[in-house]
């Protein structure tokens, strides 16, 4: 797997989104698909199947590492954990630098239109 | 609800399930229950969401499981054919049905005027396959599917060891020196030239380590000797068919005989089953070179027209029995005192 995070770019906004996620620490299935929702204001809502292809790809890319089972997951909770690679937190860095670039650039010329 | 989608988990690869069926039950079961708890329309979103994802979910859940199958599987292991496998057949049948196409193949030119970029691309993309199964079977230590390969290769050095005789002239002194002429012409010298060939073949086997293994199949299956002679046949019907014209349809039907022999050679289990279904492949071939020849020649309307026909088809009697006794000989490994098999196929 390549370890040049341009190469992933750009995200799709489900992507983004779980890898944003995941950017403070591990959670499992079920706090990143609540996550994601509060992050993307409602706009991006995943089903659990959705959920877990997107997750599996990530897995795949080793941009996310699957942890084992642990304690603590609370009643009912998946007892899996989803955590950033180094990749990942570098792709994820990437991508946003991208964005801040793209929206610097629209700032700009809008306001040049706008003057 | 959780029933149901529990259910539809069943549509998703065994390995998927196994990975991730408990995760997304878990996950689906709280979404639910915190969309009931806000009401039915928040849990009938959850629904729709679920069902509307579920397609692609699947194709990707497919996908990736096919993936993964694809890499865990060595590349090399690809190659390896499974003996009586498709793969195998064809791969075991292309010296005869490679040789059958290129003969057919020059035959409909003479009619069929094709792109010359077509003709080259057909050229080269047929010899690069045999030429590319030929270097695969080297390298995966001369399987069964490639011992046909072998005779043809035995049967071109060994016309190169019966041209170089020629060249020194050695025939005059082969007929002036002996009396056994009769029996052993000089002609003949090419099947002498492959039985040499065999035995150091053989030799080299049984005394280089990393063809011990090869040796050892050979032993325990003498039939797969025969199938490598079996493999001269090809270049064989090219001497038999020398200098002939509009023969290809012919030459194209006797190596489909030899296919054919070659497909059940493949097929059967028994040795005697076997060597009979090579035995059986050369007869019904060298026959229908027998009559093409035949066919031929009386088309041809020649003058000196008994003493061609007889002269040819005494040559090609002679030959088929020269290659039915050679594909016997391998049977006399049986006779050889056998140790305990070390490395099967």
């Amino acid at each position: 797997m390549t370890a040049d995070p341009l190469s992933y770019l750009p995200l799709t906004e489900p992507t983004f989104y779980i890898l944003l996620s995941l950017a403070p620490g591990k959670k499992h299935g079920y706090a990143i698909m609540k996550d994601v929702r509060a992050l993307s204001g409602g706009r991006v809502r995943l089903s659990t199947s959705t959920l877990y292809t997107a997750l599996g790809r990530l897995l795949d890319q080793e941009l996310i590492e699957r942890l084992s089972e642990e304690q603590g997951g609370g009643p009912g909770l998946p007892r899996k954990f989803y955590a950033l690679t180094d990749v990942g937190r570098r792709v994820l860095e990437a991508e946003t630098a991208r964005l801040q670039g793209m929206l610097r650039e629209a700032r700009l010329r809008l306001r040049e239109g706008g003057a | 609800m959780k029933n149901l989608f529990a259910w539809l988990l069943y549509l998703f690869p065994q390995a998927y399930r196994e990975e991730y069926g408990e995760e997304l039950q878990a996950v689906f079961g709280l979404s639910m229950d915190e969309a009931l708890a806000k009401g039915g329309f928040e849990a009938m979103g959850v629904i729709l969401r679920e069902l509307w994802g579920l397609p692609y979910a699947l194709f990707q859940a497919h996908l990736r499981e096919r993936r993964k199958q694809n890499m865990s599987r060595k590349f090399a292991s690809r190659f390896d054919f499974e003996p009586g496998s498709r793969n195998e057949t064809l791969a075991a049948l292309t010296p005869f049905l490679f040789s059958m196409v290129m003969v057919l193949f020059g035959y409909l030119g003479r009619y069929w005027i094709a792109p010359i970029w077509a003709l080259i691309a057909f050229v080269i993309l047929f010899w690069a396959a045999a030429f590319g199964l030929f270097l695969l079977g080297s390298a995966k230590g001369l399987p069964r599917w490639f011992l046909p390969y072998l005779g043809v290769l035995l049967a071109i050095v060994s016309l190169l060891f019966f041209n170089i005789l020629v060249d020194f002239r050695l025939d005059v002194w082969w007929y002036k020196s002996s009396g056994l002429a009769g029996v052993f012409n000089f002609g003949n010298f090419l099947w002498i030239g492959l039985l040499l060939l065999v035995f150091l073949l053989l030799a080299v086997a049984r005394l280089v380590p990393k063809f011990r293994p090869f040796y050892q199949r050979l032993r325990d299956d003498w039939t797969l000797l025969s199938f490598l002679l079996y493999g001269t046949g090809p270049f064989i019907l090219l001497l038999i068919f020398d200098e002939y014209v509009n023969e290809e349809p012919f030459f194209a039907l006797s190596l489909l005989m030899l296919a054919l022999g070659g497909w059940f050679f493949l097929r059967k289990d028994k040795p005697l089953n076997r060597f009979m279904s090579l035995q059986s492949g050369l007869a019904l071939s060298m026959f229908v070179a027998a009559m093409g020849k035949a066919v031929l020649i009386l088309w041809s309307r020649s003058q000196i027209l008994d003493f061609i026909l007889k002269d040819e088809l005494v040559f090609t009697v002679k030959t088929w029995l020269w290659l039915a006794a050679i594909m016997s000989l391998p049977f006399l490994l049986n006779l050889l005192p056998q140790r305990h098999s070390v490395a099967r196929h």
